[in-house]
């Protein structure tokens, strides 16, 4: 292991840190001075922490990345983030730290879920932290999951479909580097893009920035606690819904599309079945309001669909108190929180393409109980899945659904009832956000005992590094030099 | 296919599944019951079904049982038991089609959910069916089969591995017909010893034997509305506690037992996983109703071990109203719906030598994403695993929690509650019978729809049949009339 390679990659990302950290500065200074500091505090603090990693850091190091390496830098890069950001929450209010790691850890997750009553406790420049906080995360998993992850052996290669064309088998940084920029591109211009819609729209611009930059992240946190209930307005939904599914749709999706490599495009069957899933539980669930009368023709199409979207991109914004609604409704909206949205995107969750895989290797074993001996390759769109993929995806299942129960046991060691431990854990794993019941659309989490924050900070953070990556860097053996491997 | 012979061998079944009534019609005799003329014809009409079936099927009595029959004939016969079992409820008119073919099922499956409201009103030959039911279902109608039917022997290795249960295949002896005969024994003496111990602790003849019929075969069906806490004895508690572990554990160890001495249970590493999850499981809910509800210490550990040996045994007997126990201790009960017992017994569930294989491939995995070219192999025990079976481990895994999350959706249309409806599938899958709330401790399914019913009664089946035995069906490849497989 090359601490001096880890230390050098770290400060860096701790000084890309201090450059988004600049932008609240700004806003600050320009809307309520006083809380200045809140943000000079945390760019000194997160500075010393960048030089004294940089100071025992080797600048000539390895152009190479290894597995461990890139594995170590992402969980300890994750958490290092994590804590810094939750500094200007602290400073703004000391008392309750482990709700300032909560508000930080939920919007770098992109899960959106926030431990504050009332959103006017907070000033404007904290306000702005908040969604900076949704964009960096989101931008920073796409990363991860296009960039970074398929540097990797072993563990980490079952996110078979995050490759690009071209570049990417060899493994230097410089050509990482490029295409973290070209991703970052898309990502800043998707984003305008949906600003200036929301503007043309008739929303105020700072709700509009607000707004999108917890769209494009799939994060959730919103202006108002209730979410977009309180906005009441058809094309802010539509454009939340259309940018929704964009930010929940493999990234390397639009790189493809900017290369104009549309062969590749159409190969790529992950789409399709997302589509199909979110037209299906849409379908459901307006079956299930219109037949049972919760709602009219009309509202009954708009909610099922942005609240199918809305959960399936694990975004969690809420056009209408899904709370409330019958209990099929509810029951597709969780099936839905567990399967997330396409990999290489923001979104949480297993992912399409593994439940795909998961199902149609099922299905294939059925085959095999009837013949014993047969070969067969599980296929995705017109691609055979390597069968090492095929056993990683089930054993990822299988961890998912462990480390699930786990936490769900521990959240209800506070008293909170079972199948509100569950949502919760669910919700924070696939970084969805609001669940049901207590913490449902129009409420937050702020009621729930300290222990069970703590639970959802780890769900949280299982969820977004896909559980693999936090177990490894957990492992002792980790850490341990060995030049033989 | 040879569908001909699947019909003659469903006649035998048939046969069998009406003689078997002829105890219960004997007992409506002895104990001056109205309901012995129902039995009669009952009998009747399950006698003349199987010689129809047995005489439209002789011309292929003689042939052999391919894979693909045995898995048919395994299925269908559960399907048709469970219809002839059910006959007696609806003539005797306690109940509907549809709820009388629940309760056989669930009787079949040692499952033990009831749609009967109010057991104490029934005649007692009609309410020993329903233990009958279990027994049958527990020690498999395969396996009485083919120990029963000596010219069975020769082709019968499909048919008993398509029941057994567990990976492993747990032939203990050389020959199909001895293996089913030693495990019929077991599950005779330990049904006579069960029954000893219980009428010696102060239980009716009757009582002693309906319940040691329902423990050792993992059911959960009593006679009385609410169960054992009925006889509000703690030796009675305590007792079939012990005996509903041992019903979970693997009977082909328990042959070892009798052949080579104790030791060869402590060799078994998943019957010590078995025991160990039961202690630590039973000492934290212990833990915690002593703490929250103010239990004794000796009720609480009680009721704590009775409900862990009761609900990981998946046989479902209720001592206490755990539905008023706190979230933690309800949220320990409802993962032993997914645990199960061990393989080769009556529990249903994934089973723990699943689980402990894929805790297994898990670590490797984790070993191999820091050490990339390592290679790893996954032991039971002294056995290397093979990689199909590996594989079949994690898939299955997956399709279990796939049947719950499907079946669940059916069973919400209905308007349960996602909660009740989630735990209600995944109790009838892992073959437990109570859940909780409505369906819990004191509830029944007598409210719930027909549909739901239907759902369940599916869910029981498949968990019975572990899935793929079933599934298998629904390839259109099962339905050819290739020869060549």
């Amino acid at each position: 292991m090359d601490f001096t390679l880890i230390n050098r990659l770290l400060s860096k990302l701790v000084l890309a840190f201090c450059a988004v950290m600049l932008i609240p500065l700004v806003g600050a200074l320009a809307v309520d001075i006083e809380h200045v500091w809140l943000f000079v505090f945390t760019l000194i603090a997160s500075l010393t922490v960048a030089s004294i990693l940089s100071t025992y850091a080797n600048e000539r190091s390895r152009q190479r990345l290894r597995g461990r390496e890139a594995i170590a830098v992402v969980g300890c890069g994750w958490l290092l983030v994590c804590f810094l950001g939750s500094l200007p929450y602290l400073f703004f209010n000391p008392g309750d730290p482990l709700a300032a790691v909560f508000e930080s850890v939920s919007g770098f997750t992109t899960t959106g879920v926030t431990t504050v009553n009332s959103f006017h406790e907070f000033p404007p420049s904290i306000l702005i932290w908040r969604c900076l906080t949704h964009w960096t995360g989101g931008i920073g998993v796409i990363m991860l999951f296009i960039v970074i992850m398929p540097q990797m052996n072993g563990g980490a290669s079952y996110l078979f479909n995050a490759e690009l064309p071209g570049g990417m088998a060899e493994r230097t940084l410089p050509k990482i580097q490029e295409s973290a920029k070209l991703i970052l591109t898309i990502y800043t211009f998707l984003t305008i893009l949906e600003i200036g819609l929301l503007i043309l729209s008739g929303l105020p611009t700072y709700h509009a920035i607000n707004l999108a930059l917890a769209t494009m992240a799939t994060g959730g946190f919103s202006f108002y606690h209730d979410s977009l209930i309180s906005f009441h307005n058809v094309a802010i939904e539509a454009i939340a819904v259309v940018f929704m599914l964009i930010a929940s749709m493999n990234f390397s999706l639009y790189y493809k599309i900017w290369r104009r490599d549309w062969e590749s495009i159409k190969i790529d069957s992950e789409p399709r079945y997302y589509f199909g899933l979110i037209v299906t539980a849409a379908v459901l669930i307006f079956g299930d309001l219109y037949t049972h009368g919760v709602m009219a023709f009309q509202p009954a199409v708009r909610h099922s669909l942005f609240q199918a979207v809305s959960i399936a991109s694990t975004t969690g914004f809420a056009s209408d108190d899904f709370n409330t609604w019958p209990s099929f409704s509810r029951y597709v909206l969780l099936m839905l929180m567990f399967v997330g949205g396409c990999s290489g995107s923001t979104a949480g969750g297993i992912k399409i393409s593994r439940v795909v895989i998961l199902l149609k290797a099922g299905w294939a074993e059925l085959l095999r109980t009837l013949h014993p001996r047969i070969v067969y390759s599980v296929k995705m769109g017109k691609r055979d899945i390597d069968p090492i993929i095929v056993s990683n995806i089930t054993r990822f299942f299988f961890l998912y659904m462990f480390v699930f129960m786990i936490l769900s046991v521990l959240m209800s060691i506070s008293g909170i009832s079972m199948m509100e431990s569950f949502g919760i854990v669910a919700a924070c794993m696939s970084s969805v956000g609001p669940a049901f019941g207590i913490v449902g659309p129009t409420a937050t989490y702020a009621n729930l005992p300290d222990w069970a924050r703590f639970i959802s900070i780890l769900a949280m953070l299982f969820g977004r590094l896909e559980i693999f990556t936090l177990l490894a860097i957990l492992r002792p053996d980790f850490w341990r030099d060995k030049q033989n491997w | 296919m040879n569908i001909r012979l699947i019909i003659f061998l469903l006649g035998k079944i048939s046969v069998l599944m009406g003689l078997v009534q002829i105890i219960n019609f004997a007992m409506a005799i002895y104990f001056d019951e109205a309901c012995s003329k129902e039995f009669l014809l009952s009998i009747v009409f399950a006698i003349a079904l199987g010689y129809g079936m047995q005489h439209y099927g002789k011309d292929a009595a003689d042939d052999d049982i391919s894979l693909r029959e045995g898995i048919g004939t395994v299925f269908f016969s559960w399907v048709l038991a469970a219809g002839i079992a059910g006959v007696p409820f609806v003539l005797v008119g306690v109940l509907d089609p549809v709820s009388a073919y629940f309760e056989a099922m669930s009787g079949l499956t040692t499952t033990g959910a009831t749609a009967i409201k109010d057991l104490e009103v029934l005649p007692k030959s009609l309410l020993f069916w329903r233990a009958m039911n279990h027994w049958i279902g527990g020690i498999g109608i395969i396996v009485i089969f083919v120990a029963l039917l000596p010219q069975m022997a020769g082709s019968a290795v499909y048919l008993f591995n398509a029941e057994v249960t567990g990976f492993s295949n747990s032939r203990i002896l050389p020959r199909i017909r001895t293996t089913a005969i030693a495990l019929f024994y077991i599950y005779l003496l330990l049904t006579i010893i069960l029954t000893g111990v219980l009428a010696s602790m102060g239980m009716s003849v009757y009582d002693a034997v309906y319940h040691a019929c329902s423990c050792i075969a993992t059911g959960g069906f009593s006679n009385y509305n609410n169960s054992v806490a009925h006889f509000s004895s703690p030796m009675i508690e305590y007792a079939l506690s012990i005996f509903m572990v041992l019903a979970a554990g693997n009977f082909a160890i328990y042959y070892q037992v009798t052949q080579n001495g104790i030791k060869a249970l402590w060799e078994d590493l998943e019957f010590k996983t078995y025991i160990g999850m039961v202690l630590i499981f039973s000492v934290l809910i212990t833990l915690n109703i002593v703490l929250v509800n103010g239990y004794s210490l000796e009720n609480g550990f009680r009721s704590a071990f009775f409900h862990v040996a009761s609900f990981s045994s998946t046989t479902g007997f209720v001592a206490n109203d755990y539905d008023q126990w706190p979230p933690f201790a309800r949220m320990m009960l409802a993962i032993m719906f997914f645990t199960g017992g061990c393989a080769g017994s009556t529990a249903g569930g994934i089973k723990i030598c699943r689980l402990i294989v894929l805790v297994k491939t898990v670590g490797a995995e984790l070993r191999r994403s820091l050490h990339p070219q390592m290679l790893s192999s996954v032991y039971y025990g002294k056995a290397r695993l093979s990689l199909a079976t590996i594989t079949n481990i994690g898939r299955f895994f997956f399709m279990y929690f796939f049947v719950v999350a499907f079946l669940t959706l059916a069973t919400t249309a209905s308007g349960i509650p996602p909660e009740e409806a989630i735990f209600g599938i995944a109790s009838c899958l892992a073959s437990v019978g109570p859940a909780f709330g409505s369906l819990g401790a004191t509830g029944t399914y007598a409210d719930i729809s027909s549909g739901a019913k239907i759902a369940m009664s599916l869910a029981m089946l498949l968990g019975r049949l572990e899935l793929f035995t079933a599934l298998a069906l629904l390839r259109s490849e099962y339905w050819h009339k290739s020869k060549r497989w």
